[in-house]
């Protein structure tokens, strides 16, 4: 184990020419960002392809995209932990930190979508509890907090250890540990503190998805949304979009800090066929959602099914579709496809189909009117791009910087893990 | 209490939006935002084609779907006279009311007011007056742009959205300015064909219960259940098959 410890020392107190150049990429992407938004405060929303029939765009779609990947974290380090599947250990922390840092990120794009960003405090002052903005916040809010105790607490025996060997961050990590010296009492208290927290964050997990599902599902005025299989659609959804980017950080980690001994191919193996499941289940619900919309249309929902399979939207639909869930579905379900370098693609792939998605989602009802107005275009404008790009690197930057920061594996749960199995063995 | 509606004769409307003009110059609503709408639609298979209008101000319903959304609460259902208003102060600009309303009368306030916005004050050339610059056909006279009664508070709460902020939502709100000295809303006062009646629902010698009494009458989307405070006169709604005949272009 000295030599797990010796290679998540290495990135604490060194930084590559690499990481800079990558920093540098996020960096130039995140002053576009601040310059777009920037921008947009001074001109308004009318520098964006909003407009009136389409007043939700992109911004919106980011939103739920940044917190559906935040499900891949409890996912990973909440829900398997109560499973007792432990094969997970070495990355729940990155995945726990994609939670965090995505939500973040998520909690950005609203302030980029309202348009008076300066009176969101207005939504404490004045709250509304009829809103499902405001039950969205509430949940968002608790699973910030319940997350950020789910990343702290597990990192508390992993930072008393390195309190004296990264002497750049002594003071902070003496700090966090918090007087925690490894006792048998305190292994048992921790260990308590982390299965309490796991099961908050796999309760409110589910309420995160579903109540942001509610805020689309319970719009009687938008029949392209109004459905009632809305919130396990969203969390299934999520899943997928969560996993992918999951496989994706771990594996630039791999690679970059050279960690192929504990975050196996075989790891990855058991990612790709959690994630071949989870597709399936995905398809189930957008068969069930798909065909109760579109299978005997009403005259509300029947321009909104026509415009996306065949007409103004059927170039996204059909390859998220086909590219997006069946080339995946077969990659993944034959072992001489799902190699690792396949995993991967199919992870890029889903990135953008979900992604895509969201889109489908949300924009093509909005382009419909009940009453006979004319229909809506929605074409995003380079301010929105930006800022999604912007936003993108964002978390890119934070992920980066919390490496330096804190170790990315946890140390002692690995630990932990290879004593159960020699002890099993 | 008095029960305010909207009666909308459509056999008598002829599409000359009149009560859109109307509602610009008393409102002084931004570019490409009209609280007032004429809807000029056509319906049918040629021959037998149809060319209809329907007048579309904000419904005001009973049960309004835009006004439980409502993050902060800005978007309100007024106690006394039943008035659905925005807090123009309050607002975040979320635009989650636009979404929830099924009549589509929500606006939002994409960029900053501009004033003259529909004059080129300084242009020489030809121009929405005709030829000559506006100066010359106006003889000075500035056009419209500023309604004092706007910018002044309503039981406490600025409604009358006479700033029209940049990235606020907002609506027709059946001229709250002149609800307080108990006129009519400007597009009823301005319509040369009596279409737009305006009047108390709850009194039985009423214009407005006297046409809905004699005539018959239907209101849009009646099956989603909001209850909207705007009758039409006529025998059906416009059918689903009804084509949108403006253009209408997003504002620069």
């Amino acid at each position: 184990m000295k030599e797990l410890e010796a290679r998540i020392i290495v990135p604490l107190e060194q930084t590559g020419t690499r990481f800079k150049l990558v920093v540098i990429g996020f960096m130039v992407l995140i002053a576009a960002m601040f310059y777009a938004w920037f921008y947009q405060i001074t001109y308004g929303l009318s520098v964006t392809g909003l407009s009136q029939p389409v007043p939700w765009g992109i911004y919106i779609i980011n939103f739920v995209f940044f917190i559906s990947i935040s499900i891949a974290g409890t996912l990973i380090s909440g829900i398997l932990r109560l499973l007792k599947q432990d094969w997970a250990n070495p990355i729940t922390r990155i995945a726990e930190t994609v939670t965090i840092v995505a939500v973040i990120v998520a909690f950005l794009n609203i302030l980029f979508d309202i348009g008076r960003p300066q009176r969101l405090f207005n939504m404490f002052f004045y709250g509304q509890s009829t809103s499902p903005f405001v039950w969205d916040t509430i949940v968002i809010v608790v699973y910030l907090l319940a997350s950020a105790a789910y990343v702290y607490f597990p990192m508390v025996p992993d930072m008393a250890r390195l309190a004296g060997k990264v002497p750049k961050r002594r003071f902070i990590y003496r700090l966090l540990s918090n007087g925690y010296t490894g006792t048998e009492a305190q292994k048992k208290e921790l260990h308590k503190i982390i299965f309490t927290l796991a099961i908050i964050v796999t309760a409110t997990v589910l309420m995160v998805h579903t109540v942001l599902s509610w805020v689309f599902g319970l719009m009687i005025a938008q029949p392209g949304w109004h459905d009632a299989i809305m919130g396990p659609y969203f969390i299934s959804g999520a899943l997928i979009t969560g996993l992918p980017i999951l496989i994706i950080i771990a594996a630039i980690y791999r690679k970059a800090y050279n960690l192929e001994k504990w975050i196996t191919d075989e790891m990855f193996q058991k990612m790709a066929k959690l994630l071949l499941v989870l597709i399936l289940i995905y398809m189930y619900m957008f068969l069930a959602e798909t065909l109760t919309a579109d299978y005997t249309v009403t005259a509300d929902r029947e321009p909104i099914s026509h415009a996306i399979w065949f007409g103004q939207f059927a170039w996204i639909t059909w390859p998220i579709v086909i590219i997006g869930f069946f080339v995946p579905i077969i990659v993944l379900t034959f072992k001489r496809t799902r190699t690792y370098r396949n995993i991967l693609i199919v992870s890029g792939i889903l990135f953008i189909a979900m992604w895509a998605k969201r889109f489908i989602i949300v924009v093509p009802g909005l382009t419909r009117y009940l009453l006979p107005y004319q229909d809506g275009i929605y074409i995003p404008s380079w301010v929105e791009w930006a800022l999604t790009f912007g936003s993108m690197a964002l978390f890119g930057l934070i992920f980066a910087i919390f490496t330096k920061l804190f170790p990315i594996i946890s140390i002692w749960e690995v630990e932990e893990m290879d004593e159960f199995k020699e002890g099993d063995g | 209490m008095v029960h305010h509606v909207f009666v909308i004769d459509l056999a008598r409307c002829v599409g000359c939006r009149s009560c859109m003009e109307a509602c610009k110059i008393e409102n002084n609503t931004t570019e490409g935002i009209f609280w007032m709408d004429v809807l000029k639609m056509e319906d049918g298979e040629f021959p037998n084609v149809q060319r209809t209008f329907l007048p579309r101000p904000c419904m005001h319903c009973e049960r309004p779907t835009c006004v439980p959304v409502c993050p902060v609460g800005a978007r309100f259902k007024r106690e006394d006279d039943g008035l659905v208003l925005t807090d123009f102060e309050r607002c975040i600009g979320c635009r989650y009311c636009l979404l929830a309303c099924p009549y589509g009368v929500g606006y939002f306030n994409w960029k900053k007011p501009v004033e003259n916005q529909y004059y080129d004050w300084e242009s020489d050339g030809v121009n929405e007056l005709g030829t000559g610059n506006v100066k010359e056909s106006t003889r000075g006279v500035l056009p419209p742009h500023k309604n004092p009664d706007l910018h002044r508070n309503y039981q406490g709460v600025n409604v009358a959205g006479g700033s029209h902020f940049m990235g606020t939502a907002e609506k027709c709100t059946w001229c709250v300015q002149r609800r307080a000295k108990d006129q009519s809303p400007a597009c009823v006062n301005i319509c040369p064909m009596f279409v737009l009646n305006f009047g108390d629902i709850d009194d039985p010698n009423s214009k407005v219960s006297q046409l809905l009494t004699e005539r018959p009458h239907f209101r849009l989307l009646e099956d989603l259940g909001n209850e909207p405070n705007v009758y039409y006169l006529n025998k059906t709604p416009p059918s689903t098959e009804a084509r949108n005949l403006d253009t209408r272009r997003k504002p620069e």
